[in-house]
């Protein structure tokens, strides 16, 4: 077998890309038609319930890394690496109560900008801005640059063409219909991906059972089995802290905290969490199953779609097409959202228009959401390869705004010293250690640097904070 | 790219090959060339026409002429050095047009070597290798080809000790984390 051809024939690639980006942008116009003002378009009337913010907590978290770079994680690290990605179920866990928290303190809130503004001041929000646009940006052009490389390699698609029509769908279905938009296609697209890889796990149980799996691995990967295999052990609570400091601190969650109906974030994200705790399971285990069923591995992060196609034939290579195609899209549309929610409300409406109507803002989000898509478009059409690794750099500054956000949610005598010198600290000696050591303790150390510099501020603090301050925000 | 080799064959820039006039269509054909001679020289001039844009489209598709010139050489290695890792993983990747035959052993000699691949392609992922050397060699997958020297790849994995401490920094932190969180949703009610 060639491990380099494309599993699809590129007719085939183009009819399911063409049917689902019509499929997508359909139910965008059909949801954003009852959308008046910003908040509608922003926090889809702040109205979501259960069903649906369960689907779209976990729908988000499964992004192309999801249904890719698990796997990837099993056949580098085995099964210390797959509980490693596992981890990150444990930021939407721990979000559910934040969440709860968050909507009974800030009612009228509609970013985590609004939150460093109100709690930290003005110094705190722009370090905060300069982290959470970094991370962001750099989310959104390495899922746009996965997109047209994964196309690519599963059907031929040309790179340049995949990449411009993921990235023109999910900007045309989300500045036309907003977060509501954005949570609906989550629904639809989590359940395709749920099914997908059930479907995939029996099939792959089918063909090989986990005894030979067993075996194949002892006797020709012997590492992937060893609980004490170093790499993989640095990379747990590394890994679970990235994961934390993305959920804690990123728009993305914050908008659906504020979007939900009350009383329903806490369930929806803990739920959204129990939904996403398997997927990396099942992503890994069909990785670790690549040796007993003899598929060659050209590339670790092209293991998963070998697999399938190798199982499940010609069936298989159009599921995992689908699922890649729909994990692609529901993390591009809600950082797309998320985001030019984020730049509506912090910097357009809070430093350059005051008085913008709720219709003025409505019309400048989704002008902005088109900015980024073309912003987006420009950085990836080149495909600079390393460019999707600076995603790496955010580890640190996403880790070391854990501490400020927690305590600052709780603590009253959280301070602005220790949220600014958290930040700046910890991010800094993240990413020495990050160059120094290596990527798998970069957001360990920023988080733990984080950890003793906010304490430590916290314990000398004599200020106590007026939770009042933060219902400010509207 | 990983199709056997074979005779170069003209193709535009698209990959479809092309076809050379008076090759496809047999003497006598109701369709073929009549034998006179400003015909003739027509079909000379057209067939020239054609070889030239058959091998400016090989220029621009890529198959050049040093690829077409690799298919005569014994696949092998591109890595110049031998290979070191700290995790267990590395990728092995060769220049071949055939497909190969790739082994492993232990030791230099071969001795014991396993096929860990044969077919057509140019990369192989190889993982949970424990401590030690390990030697890989690649050879045409034809019968009785010789196969490359063998290349080297020493795996030496991290420090444990350090990568407990930093499991335990870990733990610590991540325990702190939960511990304000549930005392604070706590209070909250």
């Amino acid at each position: 077998m060639s491990v380099e051809q494309a599993l699809l024939p590129p007719w085939l690639g183009w009819t399911l890309l063409l049917g689902f980006s019509v499929l997508w942008i359909g139910l965008g116009v059909y949801w954003g038609r009852r959308n008046k003002s910003f908040e509608d378009h922003a926090l889809a009337g702040r109205n979501i319930g259960l069903a649906l913010g369960s689907a779209t907590a976990a729908a988000t978290w499964i992004t192309s890394n999801t249904t890719m770079l698990a796997p990837q994680m099993a056949l580098q690290l085995g099964v210390w690496g797959m509980l490693a990605y596992s981890t990150a179920s444990l930021g939407l866990f721990l979000f559910a109560p934040m969440a709860g928290r968050i909507r009974q303190l800030m009612p009228t809130g509609y970013t985590s900008g609004d939150f460093f503004r109100l709690r930290y001041g003005r110094v705190a929000w722009g370090i905060f801005l300069a982290f959470t646009l970094f991370y962001s940006l750099t989310w959104l052009v390495s899922m746009a640059m996965a997109g047209g490389i994964l196309l690519n390699t599963l059907s031929g698609i040309p790179y340049g063409w995949g990449m411009s029509v993921i990235l023109a769908v999910c900007v045309a279905y989300t500045m036309r219909g907003g977060l509501g938009a954005v949570i609906g296609t989550d629904f639809i697209q989590s359940l395709i991906i749920i099914i997908g890889i059930v479907v995939v796990g029996i099939a792959v149980l089918a063909h090989v059972g986990v005894e030979e799996i067993h075996a194949n691995l002892s006797r020709e990967r012997p590492e992937l089995l060893n609980v004490l295999f170093p790499a993989a052990l640095m990379a747990i609570f590394n890994n679970l802290l990235f994961g934390l400091g993305e959920v804690f601190h990123n728009n993305v969650w914050w908008s659906r905290a504020f979007a939900f109906r009350e009383g329903v974030a806490g369930k929806a994200f803990a739920l959204g969490g129990l939904i996403w705790f398997p997927i990396p399971f099942a992503a890994g285990f069909i990785a670790l199953a690549s040796g007993a069923l003899d598929v060659p591995v050209p590339s670790a992060d092209m293991v998963g779609p070998l697999v399938v196609a190798k199982v499940l034939g010609l069936g298989g290579a159009v599921g995992i097409f689908v699922i890649v195609f729909c994990s692609l899209a529901s993390s591009i549309d809600s950082l797309l959202a998320a985001t030019s929610d984020l730049l509506t409300e912090d910097v357009y409406r809070r430093l350059l228009r005051p008085s913008a109507s709720p219709e003025t803002l409505k019309a400048s989000a989704q002008w902005i959401t088109l900015g980024l898509g073309l912003f987006t478009w420009l950085v990836c059409l080149p495909r600079i390869g390393t460019l999707a690794s600076v995603l790496f750099f955010a580890g640190p500054l996403v880790g070391a705004m854990i501490w400020p956000i927690v305590t600052g949610l709780y603590w009253r005598r959280a301070t602005p010293t220790g949220a600014v010198g958290g930040m700046l600290l910890g991010a800094g000696i993240g990413l020495v250690s990050y160059f120094a050591i290596g990527f798998y303790v970069a957001s360990l150390v920023a988080t733990a640097v984080s950890m003793v510099w906010v304490l430590a501020c916290a314990l000398l603090s004599r200020s106590r904070f007026d939770w009042s301050q933060l219902r400010e925000a509207s | 790219m990983g199709e056997p080799a074979r005779e170069p064959t003209p193709r535009s820039a698209d990959g479809k090959r092309i076809i050379l006039a008076g090759r496809t269509r047999p003497p006598g054909h109701p369709g073929g060339l009549h034998p006179r001679p400003y015909r003739r020289i027509l079909a000379r001039a057209a067939r020239a026409l054609l070889t030239l844009i058959g091998t400016l489209a090989l220029a621009l598709s890529g198959t050049s002429a040093t690829s077409a010139d690799a298919q005569g050489k014994a696949p092998a290695f591109t890595h110049e050095e031998a290979l070191a890792s700290d995790n267990g993983y590395t990728t092995l990747e060769w220049d071949a047009e055939r497909p190969v035959v790739v082994r492993q052993a232990s030791t230099p000699a071969m001795s014991a070597a396993r096929t860990i691949f044969e077919g057509t392609g140019t990369r192989l992922f190889v993982s949970g290798l424990a401590d030690g050397d390990y030697y890989f060699t690649i050879a045409d997958a034809a019968p009785g080809a010789a196969p490359s020297p063998p290349l080297h790849l020493a795996v030496t994995h991290q420090s444990l000790s350090r990568a407990l401490w930093l499991t335990a920094l870990g733990a610590l932190v991540f325990a702190a984390t939960v511990f304000v969180l549930i005392r604070g949703a706590r209070r909250e009610r």
